[in-house]
């Protein structure tokens, strides 16, 4: 029988699955190693990137450490790196009674994106890069 | 046919994807937010009004500095300064032009507009986020002209709240022991003041020595201790009307009265043949209940938010330290452990830690930890400081510290300063006279 509750379950497994296929691969050969560049970023541009959005987010001081703080925002992009479309992937959350927090962090990754934009992308390969995801995690910087 | 074969292609064709890319962001700045916060416009006719009735020259400025300061000491948000403000309050309140405020780089904005209506002040005040270019929230409230320096804070709670995701804690009250006169001859009233230092107002004469004023959950009532004729007494105080009335005389030395969370009764300690435990009393029949009953010295109780727990400190291990019991007194429990004596544990409105004082090598530190013991968190240290009190929110504690005297018995102060619990945000609140022992109110919006 269909059950709207187990949906979350299966994302959840898919998620632990995907991050073990990662660390599987984290292993791989000089000449498997190719395919990684090829589809993902280079450290460089990723460090790029990442450089430039620590720089643009302003984590709200106020958030409950002990919570979930992870956004999953996708984004849609230019080949000049502004931003066609942003979309919050677990927008639900937002409206969930006892989230307000997470609205307050979500909206927080939103004004950096902005704030951001144009991102720093890499020159060449936008078919690689033009839609985009970026987790903000804002766990690391508040327990610290 | 043709379209069949078309289709056929685009299938057996291979097709080049790729991957979603994921970045993770997991460091960000953590300096606080940049905010403008515009003076609230106000008419020629409204502004004279005011100037007669409230003798300020212009009421919007002045509510606009009570956000703008209430902001700057959470030590979350940075008010922008004025001057470099490009737009007009009165334009900026009905359509900002954002660009004008992202290049001043704020990211949120806060507008408004006061009114003199039937009498009464009214106060209409938008939040507005710059870089997504859109309103947040927009509110409007009516009171009584006397009521401005409320509505300033009540604005700065409604802001807090949207940009932190958590309840504010400005329009509170803090009421502390008021201290005046040379160390050893010192006059203590209670007093009153808003969380800003403002409106102060003393509560008692100064002829009797008054301790531990708290607050019950309604904020009307507060219970402290004083000494009549040397006997400690439990009194009960309507701040609103001033009616006093003593709760009980109790044996012995007498500690830290403080409400339970539905404020139906009284937890305290004091000494009965000699040995200090943990005792309540039910307002309505003032029917008294022993809690604890141990040889050793139990006292600074405090009821977890939702009344099932009581935190207190107690020598039965040998020193001072934290425990935690249901209710009723039963399953005690040590939850401190670490080096040195602990003291005057409080729960935090939230439930999820509880602070408390600890005197570790002559040095006293105001601290926090989770209410099963684990993840103790020094916040601050000093020669002599104790008392904490949390706000509402549980973001933020207030206590009091004491300063050195030198060999000739000079240079004595007690004084309060709150800190958040970043340990970073540490700062003196001003009151005219030295004070100690302060309690934080709930939020008198409610």
């Amino acid at each position: 029988m269909f059950d709207p509750n187990n949906i979350a379950a299966l994302i959840d497994k898919s998620k632990i699955e995907s991050s073990e296929t990662k660390n599987k691969t984290d292993k791989v050969t000089q000449d498997q190693d190719k395919s990684i560049d090829l589809s993902g970023l280079s450290l460089s541009e990723e460090d790029a990137l990442k450089a430039q959005i620590f720089g643009c987010w302003s984590i709200p001081l106020g958030l409950p450490y002990n919570e979930n703080l992870l956004v999953r925002i996708k984004l849609q992009l230019k080949p000049d790196g502004s931003i066609i479309r942003s979309e919050i992937l677990d927008h639900a959350r937002m409206n969930k009674p006892g989230q307000g927090f997470y609205k307050v962090l979500a909206e927080s990754a939103l004004r950096a994106i902005k704030l951001c934009q144009p991102l720093r992308v890499p020159s060449t390969g936008y078919e690689r890069w033009k839609d985009l995801q970026l987790n903000f995690d804002a766990r690391e910087m508040l327990e610290g | 046919m043709l379209f069949r074969y078309l289709l056929l292609l685009l299938i057996l064709l291979p097709i080049k994807s790729f991957a979603l890319i994921e970045v993770d962001i997991t460091r960000g700045n953590l300096s606080p937010l940049p905010v403008a916060v515009s003076s609230l416009s106000i008419d020629q006719k409204s502004k004279e009004i005011f100037k007669k009735i409230l003798k300020k020259e212009n009421i919007g400025s002045e509510i606009s500095k009570i956000v703008e300061n209430n902001l700057k000491q959470t030590g979350l948000f940075n008010p922008l300064n004025k001057d470099a403000f490009l737009q007009k309050p009165e334009i900026a309140n009905l359509k900002p032009r954002f660009e004008d405020w992202k290049l001043i780089k704020a990211q949120a904005l806060i507008t408004g507009k006061v009114t003199f209506v039937d009498e009464k002040l009214r106060v209409e005040f938008r939040l507005w986020d710059v870089l997504a270019g859109k309103e947040m929230m927009a509110l409007a409230f009516t009171t009584i002209p006397n009521n401005w320096r409320r509505v300033g804070h009540i604005i700065t709670d409604k802001v807090y709240e949207r940009l932190t995701g958590e309840k504010g804690y400005f329009d509170t009250r803090i009421i502390y022991v008021a201290e005046e006169g040379p160390k050893i001859k010192r006059i203590k009233k209670l007093a009153i003041m808003d969380q800003d230092g403002f409106n102060n107002k003393f509560l008692t004469l100064g002829n009797e020595l008054v301790l531990t004023p708290r607050f019950n959950p309604t904020n009307q009532m507060v219970t402290y201790l004083s000494y009549f004729k040397n006997l400690p007494r439990v009194y009960l105080l309507d701040i609103e009307t001033g009616m006093q009335e003593v709760v009980g005389d109790f044996p012995g030395m007498t500690f830290a009265p403080r409400f339970s969370p539905d404020g139906k009764k009284i937890i305290m300690s004091f000494a009965q043949d000699g040995n200090s435990d943990i005792y309540t009393m039910d307002l309505e029949n003032r029917i008294v209940e022993r809690i604890t009953n141990h040889p050793s010295i139990d006292t600074s109780p405090s009821y977890s938010p939702d009344g099932k727990y009581i935190c207190f400190n107690s020598d039965r291990s040998g020193y001072q330290q934290i425990y935690v019991m249901e209710s009723n007194g039963k399953n005690v429990k040590r939850i401190s452990f670490k080096n040195g004596l602990y003291g005057t544990p409080v729960w935090s409105p939230r439930g999820d830690l509880i602070a408390f004082t600890k005197l570790h090598k002559g040095k006293f530190y105001i601290g926090v930890m989770r209410s099963d013991g684990s993840g103790e968190r020094l916040l601050t240290e000093n020669f002599y400081q104790e008392a904490p009190s949390w706000s509402p929110n549980g973001r933020v504690l207030i206590f009091y510290r004491e300063t050195k005297t030198n060999s000739k018995g000079e240079g004595f102060s007690a004084k309060l300063w709150s800190i958040d619990l970043t340990g970073y945000n540490e700062r003196l609140v001003e009151t005219k006279t030295d004070a100690s022992d302060p309690s934080w109110s709930s939020l008198l919006s409610n």
